[in-house]
């Protein structure tokens, strides 16, 4: 089981400010009317339906939506103005496994603009990719290619390319899609330390037991945001009828919050429960 | 085996041939990566256009194809940015649109059809000197070009979205490269043609991916492959006496046979050897 403890925040002022954000793509609007802040240290997870627009929130504080209306500021800073230091971590599905390239390549990628002015990467960056493959306890597969490797090994590769650059905030969809329970336990293990030692998590998530109940903080949204808090404040019935639009059963179970999943039910049974 | 090297004309060939197998296997390898194989073929089309134009306007060809050559897979590069149009589409429609301009062109103007027998089927063994400073300038190029981009490169081609929100400049990533893409067509026209472009630019990093995992050893696998495929086509071409631009495309095909043949010879006994092992 997980431990749901924040990091402890030693600032009051957020590192990520959302005022009154209307985005989307072209002229196809998916968040409207969000206002969020994000503290240092924070750890969150994003949890609403396919379509609720948990990926574009992510993709507007990288700088890629449309932005209709609102702003959303890092440090201080309009994401307009300046880019920021963010670490990235696509859903895996997203990748291309048959590209030719070795888990030093990935990794390396992170530093591309670190040492721009130089064609080939430096000592000090493989140095410090392999400081950090060696952290997430992976060195020894430096030299392999990404598509040999086991689902939680391939996650870690992501995430070491995406804290290589030293990033203030870390971004990630949906990590815990398409592993096993092993895995997911692995990844999330991980991300707990990596917030312990400071780092500003935010991710996307679909499942509510496994990942979101185990996180400090969860944003339900549904094109807007329904409710933020801790898992045992918001994980109410009503919300997630204002979430998913359907009933959901909440209990408790050994201390935590969680969504009871019923099975699939036929007419006669669901007239006989709903009595 | 020197003999063919006794002729002028073909010692300049030989040159071309050479580099522009090596120069094709280099631009190839992004191009495949990023599964836009088709582009060679059709941006070659487009490119004849650009020439029949530069033509009719009386401006040098390799600078009017070049220019050409840029906007048509600039003009792809940014239809294939909305998202409901993909990339082979996209080059369907600029590059035979360019392709009919150009023999809409030569309809109207019927006097000078002949000249383009050059650029839509090779000929190698017509390569001039001016060609051949052409296609060493634009191999010096790329391959500077390539070398300082390294990284951005790489980046861009695994995955180009998540490349720009770590602050790769992606559009002009996609620009520079789109230059020495259209530039390395104009000066392979006169080698291999309008029609048989695209195998050059396919074939080599087809066989170094069959050979290789890792992306710094394809790049230059693919361009060895290429130049060695441009040499030795050439060469049989002189003693077999066929049209040397659609030997060098065979041979290339024959040595992705080969290579298809030996990893499928060598997956199979690496399988053989797994069984054997959970036998014991």
């Amino acid at each position: 089981m997980l431990h749901p403890t924040p990091h402890e925040h030693h600032q009051t002022e957020p590192i990520v400010e959302i005022r009154n954000l209307s985005c989307g793509y072209g002229s196809y609007p998916v968040l409207s009317n969000i206002t969020l802040d994000i503290y240092s240290g924070d750890f969150v997870g994003f949890l609403g339906p396919s379509g609720s627009g948990k990926t574009t929130l992510l993709r507007s504080i990288l700088g890629a939506t449309n932005i209709y209306n609102g702003e959303i500021l890092i440090d201080h800073i309009p994401i307009s103005s300046k880019r920021p230091r963010i670490g990235y971590v696509p859903q895996l599905q997203t990748i291309d496994w048959n590209f030719p390239v070795t888990v030093e390549e990935v990794v390396l990628m992170g530093r591309t603009m670190n040492s721009i002015l130089f064609p080939w990467h430096r000592k000090t960056d493989t140095e410090i990719a392999y400081a950090m493959l060696s952290k997430l306890g992976i060195a020894n597969l430096g030299k392999r290619h990404i598509r040999e490797l086991s689902g939680g090994q391939q996650q870690r590769v992501f995430l070491a390319r995406a804290l290589v650059s030293n990033p203030n905030l870390l971004l990630l969809d949906e990590p815990t899609t398409g592993v096993d329970i092993k895995t997911r336990d692995e990844v999330m293990h991980l991300l707990h330390d990596l917030n312990h030692q400071g780092i500003t998590i935010l991710l996307t998530t679909h499942e509510i037991n496994a990942v979101a109940a185990h996180l400090p903080t969860v944003v339900c949204m549904n094109n807007t945001i329904i409710a933020k808090g801790s898992p045992s404040d918001i994980f109410t019935p009503q919300n997630f009828l204002k979430t998913y639009n359907t009933e959901l059963l909440v209990i408790e179970h050994q201390g935590m919050t969680l969504v009871a999943e019923s099975p699939h039910l036929d007419a006669e049974s669901r007239t006989e429960r709903d009595s | 085996m020197f003999e063919p090297l006794q002729y002028e004309f073909f010692l300049r060939g030989l040159l071309a041939a050479t580099l522009v197998g090596g120069l094709c296997g280099l631009i190839g390898t992004y191009i495949v990566l990023r599964q836009m194989a088709y582009i060679g073929h059709g941006l070659s089309h487009a490119i004849f256009g650009g020439a029949v134009v530069s033509y009719v306007l009386s401006i040098n060809f390799f600078i009017g194809a070049s220019a050409w050559g840029f906007l048509s897979a600039l003009i792809i590069t940014l239809t294939t940015r909305r998202k409901e149009i993909a990339a082979d589409a996209a080059i369907g429609i600029v590059t035979t649109a360019s392709f009919a301009l150009g023999i809409a062109i030569i309809s109207r103007y019927k006097t000078f059809t002949r000249s383009f027998d050059a650029a839509l089927f090779g000929n190698i063994l017509g390569v001039s000197e001016q060609d051949l400073w052409a296609i060493v300038i634009v191999a010096a190029i790329s391959i500077t070009t390539i070398i300082l981009g390294y990284k951005l490169l790489l980046f861009t081609t695994f995955d180009k979205e998540v490349a720009q929100f770590y602050g790769i400049p992606t559009g002009w990533v996609d620009a520079g490269f789109s230059l020495i893409l259209a530039a390395t067509i104009v000066v392979s026209l006169q080698v291999l043609g309008v029609t048989l472009i695209a195998s050059a630019i396919v074939i080599p990093p087809i066989v170094a991916r069959l050979l290789t995992n890792s992306f710094m050893r394809m790049v230059i696998l693919s361009s060895v492959i290429g130049s060695l495929c441009g040499l030795f086509g050439i060469y049989l071409s002189f003693y077999i006496d066929v049209s040397s631009g659609a030997t060098i495309v065979l041979f290339s095909t024959a040595v992705f046979g080969l290579v298809m043949a030996y990893t499928a010879i060598r997956h199979k006994g690496q399988i053989k050897n797994i069984s054997n092992f959970s036998d014991l």
